[in-house]
């Protein structure tokens, strides 16, 4: 079943501030507490049954919307399977187990109309990746209880004998990568010595069309980053702010970050991060109103390449990401960024200003304060993020331990194995006689 | 980066005199070292206690070239050598503005012992800042390491007293360690230290960009690093040179040529790394074997101990290649069979293999996170460590025979220099050393100096030609025992701070 995301900011009352964030602190510190003394396995506590079919969860406290400056509002974002009803039917739970987070709430009147409210309030996404939008949470599991299973096996004395089989098929696996990177890297000069086609046409119809499907993986994720890099450029041109990248200045360029440490703005979401190895990201920028409609372009594209031609566990190269959504909010003045992430923030920042600098101009470069330079002046673009970024007061991965990386491996490995394996012994006796199944390509 | 910048990367003479040596020199023929951390009693007389210091702190210019033929006709040993360097609250102490301070990067305002920064380092359990014997947050607050580097004993007697003097209700030593660097350089667990060493581009003319290393200059993403300011108001004697930065006119550069130096004792547990190694021997093999104990350890590290790395030189034997770095993982180790992706060198240099990204991309990121190391070993040798590069020999066994169960007083005073040191040195402890999915791998840090908590196992995956084997749980074998942040200044910042009021 795809994964599902649904975001929500609801106003608070301005008195319960204070108790709903002590609540939710509580809850999250409960959290971290099972978390960490489930540490080592891939699955989530289990008494914690709001966490069900869930992938990622955060509540934050918002900035006010800007009619009501003295409102605060809450911010939940989650990733889930399932239906809608059900999910919302947990979050109900999320807000009442053991803590009062809903009845701080403004407009929260009892769990018989917290659907509807929840809907009011709700945000659609202008752009919404997901790593693995087709795995649903049991099965990313599994996948990776599988494989730690068998990595477990591997530290035995008797390792290289009890996997001989595997060691033989990895090996043509293995072969075949290198041959189908040797021949992508090397085309005119495998057409060159076409002595050597027997072999690969004989690869080929072993595993003639899993290395289709690699070549087509390949070819895509690398047309991929470079065509829409090409958009996104032309989306960014002719900007009124933007120069370009060190366009403006004559020897070695001077980063615009200020490090102004104690009136910064934004560091307390640094105080708070790296209690897992996965971290979150909620961003609020300004949109003036003449840039609205850009946006929305760019946005509808980032969806479009998120959906239907990125491959799974990477955007534009970028392999640390698990979920990333943007939405317009406040009537379209407001960006929100809300995305769940692998490793720190420093790294998650520097993948992208390796990997997709357009992207990040194409996005924020007409918010007021954006480095003036684009996000090529790093640390400026740093400083800018912390500065707009929202400290989020609870924050739920149900696999903390893995990463994307591993999380695709897994299930590779998983898939794998069921290719290896011979299909299970049939049960009844007239099966019985029949041949197994061979696989063998 | 633009071309016509290339030929004006070579520091001039006059920066050479204005950066404290460190920068370009670990100072190999001085192999005594004396660590001093210091606490300013009062701010006067340390400023004028600094004052008589500074004509003593070696710099870049005093330094030359360490080459085959002067070592063996110097007619005497090369003079000893000063370093100074100071922690934010020494800054402060000092007499340094609030303002100022102000321009200092957060991770240095905190320290290395709070509450976060031990989260990115993963300094908890054995290795938790309360239990450190140096920069421990319970303690009496370092304001200044200094680093004493003499050819000898008697020479470095000379030289402490020589700082110490003046220093009497100025500056009390909280602490003092002693370091060393043995001839053969190799630490603890037996294995050639300091080889991958990045080349600084102001010195040699290329290598990795000077303004990874040095404030003042271009870095690896073509922009100057935020630099430590002072007003103009401050400085009316223009002691400090006026920043060349656009974006801040009226300010002074403090920073500029300085930049900052990363200090942690390192304890290292030989007895239980050998230990280890020898019960691995007799799990998988059957029997204990010094060479099998010495292969399982060089995949842990990634090098030989000679030094020679796996990806060179898979069989250790070519003494010749003991020193080459300039190797890359894509073209002859590209599945690990040579050095597992999880071995030491590999975590804290990944050179052109970050996955997934492809090579060129991972030699961009990974020159933005290099480390020019400074350190020392200290305590005695638990064993003849050269053993180790003839594991065949006897005298190895009789070694592992007796193994000690105790920790030793031995290990490492780690000493690096960077000009951020979140994007450089706790970037690399964060994402790349103690990384559990570093590369992809599954719940394992790295073996030598990982440190996690104790429910999470930590076994090496070893790529070989079959599917792989993995080692049994390791234990951690180095514990942080002390640590701190600090800034080593150019010569004129030290003047400015120790500058009559």
């Amino acid at each position: 079943m795809p994964t599902d995301g649904l975001i929500a900011i609801v106003p608070v009352l301005p008195e319960k501030v204070n108790s709903l964030r002590e609540a939710v602190g509580r809850l999250g510190g409960m959290l971290l507490e099972s978390l960490e003394a489930a540490a080592g396995s891939a699955a989530p506590p289990r008494h914690l049954a709001w966490t069900e079919r869930l992938h990622f969860a955060r509540l934050a406290l918002f900035p006010p919307a800007p009619g009501r400056p003295e409102v605060p509002r809450l911010l939940l974002a989650t990733d889930y399977d399932g239906e809608w009803d059900q999910h919302v039917a947990q979050l109900h739970l999320l807000g009442s187990v053991g803590e009062r987070i809903w009845e701080c709430c403004e407009g929260y009147a009892g769990e018989a109309s917290f659907p509807e409210w929840i809907d009011a309030h709700t945000i659609e996404p202008g752009a919404y990746y997901i790593a693995f939008r087709d795995q649903d949470l049991e099965e990313l599991q599994n996948a990776v209880a599988l494989r730690e299973e068998f990595e477990q096996q591997l530290s035995r004395p008797d390792a290289a004998d009890r996997f001989r089989f595997f060691r033989e098929q990895r090996n043509v696996v293995l072969l075949s990568k290198r041959c189908l990177a040797f021949t992508l890297g090397n085309l005119t000069r495998i057409l060159q010595f076409l002595g050597s086609a027997p072999t690969v046409v004989r690869i080929l119809r072993q595993f003639g069309f899993r290395l289709l499907l690699q070549a087509a993986n390949h070819i895509n994720q690398t047309l991929g980053r470079v065509g829409w890099i090409r958009v996104l450029n032309v989306l960014t041109r002719n900007s009124p702010r933007y120069d370009g990248p060190g366009s403006s200045q004559a020897g070695p360029p001077f980063s615009e970050a200020s490090l102004n440490h104690p009136q910064r703005p934004g560091s307390p979401s640094a105080q708070v991060e790296d209690a897992l190895f996965q971290n979150q990201l909620t961003l609020v920028t300004d949109v003036p109103p003449e840039d609205v409609a850009r946006l929305k372009v760019v946005l509808a594209l980032i969806d479009l390449y998120g959906r239907n031609l990125s491959t799974p566990g990477t955007l534009v190269g970028i392999s640390t990401i698990h979920t990333v959504r943007w939405a317009l909010i406040d009537g379209d003045r407001r960006l929100l960024m809300v995305s769940n992430y692998d490793g720190s923030w420093e790294n998650y920042i520097d993948e992208f200003a390796e990997m997709i600098l357009s992207g990040l101009n194409a996005l924020w470069r007409s918010a007021p304060d954006y480095p003036r330079a684009g996000a090529q002046d790093v640390a400026a673009l740093k400083e800018f993020l912390r500065g707009h970024q929202v400290q989020a007061n609870l924050f739920y991965s149900a696999y903390p331990q893995s990463s994307v990386l591993n999380l695709k491996e897994s299930m590779e490995f998983s898939r794998w194995l069921g290719w290896l394996l011979p299909s299970p012994l049939p049960t009844s006796p007239a099966a019985a006689s029949s041949p197994h199944l061979e696989l063998n390509a | 980066m633009n071309r016509a910048h290339s030929e004006s990367v070579l520091l001039t003479q006059a920066a050479r005199e204005d950066i404290q040596g460190l920068v370009t020199s670990g100072y190999p023929d001085l192999p005594c070292t004396t660590y001093l951390f210091g606490h300013f009693q009062n701010p006067g007389l340390a400023r004028r206690w600094l004052q008589g210091i500074i004509p003593r702190v070696a710099t870049v210019a005093d330094w030359k070239p360490r080459s085959k033929h002067t070592a063996a006709s110097l007619a005497a040993p090369p003079s000893p050598i000063l370093q100074v360097a100071l922690s934010f609250t020494g800054l402060r102490t000092l007499g340094l503005s609030e303002q100022s301070l102000g321009t200092f990067p957060p991770e240095f305002v905190e320290g290395m012992a709070s509450a976060h920064r031990r989260r990115i380092l993963s300094d908890d359990g054995l290795s938790a800042p309360e239990t450190w014997e140096i920069g421990n947050p319970t303690q009496a607050a370092i304001h200044c390491l200094l680093i004493l580097n003499t050819a000898d004993r008697d020479g470095m007697l000379r030289l402490e007293t020589m700082v110490l003097d003046g220093s009497h209700g100025a500056v009390s030593v909280v602490a003092r360690e002693t370091g060393e660097r043995p001839p053969n350089d190799k630490e603890h667990f037996g294995f050639r230290d300091g080889i991958g060493q990045p080349d600084i581009e102001g010195i040699k003319g290329q290598g990795t960009k000077t303004g990874e290393f040095l404030l003042g200059y271009p870095n690896e993403y073509g922009y100057l690093p935020v630099t430590p300011l002072v007003s103009a108001g401050e400085d009316p004697a223009g002691v400090l040179v006026p920043s060349a930065n656009p974006h801040r006119q009226g300010f002074h550069d403090f920073g500029l040529h300085g930049t900052f130096l990363v200090y942690r004792k390192l304890a290292q547990d030989v007895g239980a790394f050998w230990r280890f190694l020898a019960a691995e021997s007799v799990r998988l093999t059957g029997s204990r074997s010094g060479r099998w104990m010495v292969e399982l350890a060089a995949k842990m590290v990634g090098r030989w101990p000679n030094g020679a790395a796996l990806t060179v030189s898979p069989d250790g034997s070519d003494p010749r290649l003991r020193d080459q770095d300039d190797f890359l993982f894509v073209v002859q180790d590209a599945d690990g069979q040579r050095c597992p992706f999880g071995a030491h060198i590999r975590r804290t240099n990944p050179r052109d293999m970050i996955r997934p990204a492809g090579p060129t991309e991972s030699l961009h990121m990974s020159a933005r996170h290099r480390i020019l190391r400074r350190g020392r070993r200290y305590g005695e040798p638990l064993f003849n460590l050269d053993l180790l590069d003839r594991p065949q020999d006897p005298a190895l066994d009789q070694v592992f025979d007796s193994l000690p169960t105790t920790h030793g007083d031995r290990g490492l005073h780690f000493l690096c220099l960077n000009t951020s040191i979140k994007s450089q040195f706790e970037f690399i402890q964060q994402t790349w050393v103690n990384n559990p999915q570093f590369n992809g791998l599954t719940g394992s840090r790295d073996p030598l100096i990982g440190n996690g908590p104790p429910g999470q196992a930590n076994c090496l995956f070893i790529p070989d030609d079959g599917v792989g084997r993995r080692t049994a749980p390791l234990p951690p074998f180095v514990t942080t025992r002390g640590g701190g942040y600090f800034f080593l200044p150019s010569l004129r910042a030290l003047r400015f701070l120790a500058r009559e009021r």
